[in-house]
């Protein structure tokens, strides 16, 4: 799927092609490889050396750079590169989208044309003679739809009439033509032909009374009484929204926006030409508008939403520089020279600021495009060690993508990819230490390749558990619909006590249906815990006895008994992470009391038991509760012991109704999984041990040292993006680490530290050279 | 389900919002009030969208109860307010994240 996105060379190959001028195409080209050639190894076109640059580009191995060069090069007598050229192109853009693929497939057979013969060219600057026959072949096509249009007159044709009226005073004629339909006493009295200051106020008032009514006619009666800049500027934007999204054809749409577009340079370039230049907008659009025509090209309105383009981007500063372009072109010159003359050098930690108040000025601008480019900086400022910093645009985001049409596969890639910025909403990035744009590319390249917490996985794996949830909660409030449980049901708890701050969260628990996470693909769970621990197969197999596929999890308790560095916590952290289970860490070597049963409200220090913390931090019915180290807990007897407070969870009958002496309440907690590790079971007392499920988890030997080693190196590239590119380790490596570990006493902690080690040396030795 | 008027209604606020308007002052003064809210991420076959949850006091049909409101279409970048597919909720107090944490 990668391949088919708007990459870097997808954009290069399209602003070089839409280019209107060799120059233009010069400064695209050099621009969009500029990092290659800050590199002495292709300075040759400095001296409008394009066919050396290309040269370079092609020995160095980036063909698309390198096609670009030869376009600069190439001259039309050279029929045979020209031809070249044009397959090129194909090729290349060959598996990227259909929009993408088709633009080039337009131009590049204009350039074949020419190579062919079958179009006269003067052969000084190609760019714009391919250009100035694009705009040719528009303009035939609109002839033959404008044949069309005159035998049937489609819906909105309107807005055509009145946009492109050859002056303002046959513009006034349509409108006030077409608004004696709707409401005749309305404009029973407007003067026609008179543009005094009074007329643009009744104008304006006109355009206030349709507002509820129809708001295109409302806005027509706003391009009439637009007289300063701003107005106009914002009338034009308007116009923009209702052009694209009128029912009109193609040539048509494309006749107006080209107009509106001419109208809005000369809003913006205001003071060369008359102040009056108002009074003619019509007639001076009627004049220049087919200058216009290729930045409408396709007819695509250029509508694509503009924060939608930035999910195409794959690094922050390309995002940064795209949203500084469009909004360039939107707003009002005398605004973004307000912002910042630097703002392609943001950064991500010190430009929170400008870009807010860039966002603020896009807002107050009150036109649709101005919202889509205040969501596109949003999208930049999103952090996604702050999930909350996705809530305020996302949902705009969904909706934009909902409602604009695009073509399946299309939507379906956007849709890919805005569902990775959904999950960075959902907090499971937040441990990531990468930008989102990083995130997204890495996702949608390998599914599940960020790491991420256990906790937020499991968060999420709640959060599945609504998913079939009716769509209107607020107005029917319903129950989910997955399994679930009441962990602590209202009857059986007294008032939790105010007082206490440590309650204030467990209040919500009061009769709340709890999700119960369903253990959704047995096998492939199976199947990875196997690939990370070779040794142990036997062991996972036992733990994993229990489960059932697409049944709530709940596994029997588990003592896991083995050496230590077997990774037996690790497992127990895999397996919460592969289930997507909320583990509940506590340490059995600190447990001197019998705080896990919890502590009585009486007392100040009044805690609730672990295992209702782990599901009031779960969020969902069935945590895993990882007690580690459970032979180290202190035996005595004084305070209570780890192992006495254990005792009633083990058992599901008293599980089911464990009254906590701190919440005051009876709990259910039976569908808590309880798994306690081990260095040596025999401390233990019996009573203890009969309760639990005793697997030995056997320590790795030197025939698991590849496995386990590629899996440290993956879990070292998860860590560490600068890892990420590293080469696998080699015989020779392995042969090193293999003696250093049985030196070290073959645990899995001490596997990771020798793998890590070799890494850094390999880092050093090749650093020297 | 969502009658086709309100998601209509709701589109139309949105299409306002996105033009930098806000909800009317009318709309603002009878919208419900939502306390010790945070936002959750929700999956509906495989369609995502942002809840609300919190406690409302006198809400038309849910009373006064800790809720889950229906789909978000715009939380106010200020966090003032909300627009649901349902109606429009005033935020009072801050956020709280996932662990009842004020943000």
């Amino acid at each position: 799927m990668s391949a088919s996105w708007i990459s870097d060379d997808q954009q290069l190959m399209l602003a070089l092609l839409r280019a209107t001028t060799h120059a233009e195409a010069v400064v695209v080209a050099t621009a969009a490889t500029d990092d290659l050639m800050s590199r002495p190894l292709i300075k040759p076109w400095a001296a409008q050396d394009f066919a050396g640059a290309a040269e370079g580009l092609e020995r160095h191995n980036h063909p698309v750079a390198a096609w670009a060069f030869r376009m600069l090069a190439v001259q039309v007598g050279d029929r045979g590169e020209l031809v070249r050229l044009g397959i090129e192109a194909i090729q290349f853009s060959r598996g990227w989208t259909k929009m993408v693929a088709d633009e080039i497939a337009r131009r590049i057979r204009i350039w074949n044309d020419i190579a062919d013969g079958k179009r006269a060219s003067y052969g000084v600057d190609l760019f714009a003679e391919v250009n100035r026959m694009l705009v040719a072949d528009i303009a035939r096509k609109m002839d033959r739809e404008e044949e069309e249009i005159r035998s049937k007159p489609p819906a909105d044709i309107w807005i055509a009439d009145f946009v492109c009226a050859w002056s303002t005073r046959a513009a006034t004629e349509v409108l006030v033509g077409v608004t004696r339909h709707v409401d005749k006493e309305l404009v029973e009295s407007f003067p026609i032909d008179d543009r005094s200051p009074g007329t643009l106020v009744f104008a304006g008032e006109i355009s206030r009374q349709l507002h509820e009514r129809d708001h295109r006619l409302s806005w027509a009666w706003q391009m009439l009484a637009a007289a300063k800049d701003a107005e106009i500027l914002r009338a034009v934007r308007r116009g923009d929204e209702i052009v694209c999204g009128s029912e009109l054809p193609f040539a048509p749409k494309a006749e107006c926006i080209a107009r509106l577009e001419v109208m809005k340079k000369l809003a913006e370039a205001k003071p060369e030409i008359d102040d009056a230049y108002a009074v003619e907008l019509f007639a001076l659009a009627n004049m220049n508008w087919r200058e216009q025509l290729p930045n409408v090209e396709g007819g695509i309105p250029r509508r694509t939403t503009e924060a939608l383009l930035t999910l195409l981007n794959n690094r922050w500063t390309i995002a940064v520089r795209d949203m500084a372009r469009a909004t360039r072109q939107h707003l009002h010159p005398d605004l973004w020279s307000l912002i910042s003359p630097d703002i392609y050098d943001l950064r991500p930690k010190t430009s929170r600021k400008r870009i807010n108040a860039i966002v603020d000025l896009l807002i107050e601008d009150g036109t649709f495009a101005g919202g889509e480019l205040a969501i596109g900086w949003l999208m930049v400022l999103a952090d996604v060690k702050k999930p909350s910093s996705f809530y305020t645009f996302l949902p705009q985001l969904q909706r934009l993508m909902d409602t604009t049409p695009f073509e399946d596969g299309l939507r379906r890639m956007y849709q890919d990819r805005l569902n990775v910025w959904w999950r960075a909403a959902a907090a499971e990035f937040v441990a990531a230490g990468s930008t989102i744009f990083e995130i997204v590319e890495a996702e949608v390249k390998s599914p599940g390749s960020t790491a991420k917490a256990g906790f937020n996985a499991a968060r999420k794996a709640a959060m599945q558990e609504f998913s079939e949830l009716d769509v209107v909660i607020d107005t029917d409030p319903v129950l989910p619909h997955g399994p679930s449980l009441v962990v602590m049901p209202k009857d059986k708890s007294t008032k939790l006590d105010g007082g206490h701050s440590v309650h204030g969260t467990f209040k919500t628990l009061v009769d709340e249906r709890l999700p119960l996470v369903v253990a959704r693909d047995v096998a492939a769970v199976r199947r990875q815990l196997h690939l990370e621990y070779p040794h142990a197969t036997l062991a996972v197999d036992l733990v994993l006895r229990d489960l059932r596929q697409d049944k709530p999890v709940t596994l029997k308790p588990l003592l896991l008994v083995g050496g230590p560095g077997a990774g037996k916590s690790r497992l127990v952290r895999r397996l919460g992470e592969l289930l997507s289970l909320y583990v509940f860490r506590y340490d059995g070597a600190a447990a001197l009391d019998n705080m896990f049963g919890g502590v009585s409200k009486s007392w100040n220090s009044t805690q609730p038991s672990a295992p209702a913390r782990a599901v009031e931090q779960a969020r969902h019915a069935n945590p895993i509760v990882m007690i580690d180290e459970l032979e180290k807990a202190s035996s005595s007897s004084h305070n209570g012991n780890l192992w006495n407070a254990m005792m009633p969870f083990l058992e599901p009958e008293t599980a089911k109704r464990f009254r906590d002496p701190s919440l005051d309440a009876e709990l259910d907690l039976s569908r808590v999984t309880f798994c306690a590790t081990a260095n040596d079971d025999k401390p233990l007392p019996s009573p203890l041990k009969d309760r639990f499920r005793i697997i030995r988890v056997p320590e790795p030997t030197l025939a698991h040292l590849p496995a386990l080693a590629a899996n440290v190196m993956r879990d070292i590239a998860a860590a560490d993006e600068v890892r990420r590119g590293d080469e696998p380790l080699a015989d020779d490596e392995l042969e090193v680490i293999g003696r250093a570990w049985r030196r070290s006493g073959m645990s899995m902690r001490k596997l990771q530290k020798i793998v890590g080690a070799t890494l850094d040396a390999r880092d050093q030795f090749s650093m020297r050279h | 389900m969502v009658s086709e008027a309100k998601q209509r209604l709701a589109q139309a606020a949105f299409a306002g919002f996105m033009r930098g308007e806000e909800p009317q002052p009318v709309e603002m003064a009878t919208a419900v009030t939502i306390d010790r809210w945070e936002a959750v991420v929700r999956v509906d076959s495989g369609r995502r969208s942002l809840i609300l949850k919190g406690d409302v006091t006198n809400h038309p049909v849910l009373g006064t109860d800790r809720i889950s409101t229906s789909e978000v279409v715009w939380l106010d970048r200020k966090l003032q307010w909300a627009r649901t597919i349902s109606r429009v909720y005033r935020l009072e107090g801050k956020m709280i994240d996932e662990e009842g944490v004020e943000l």
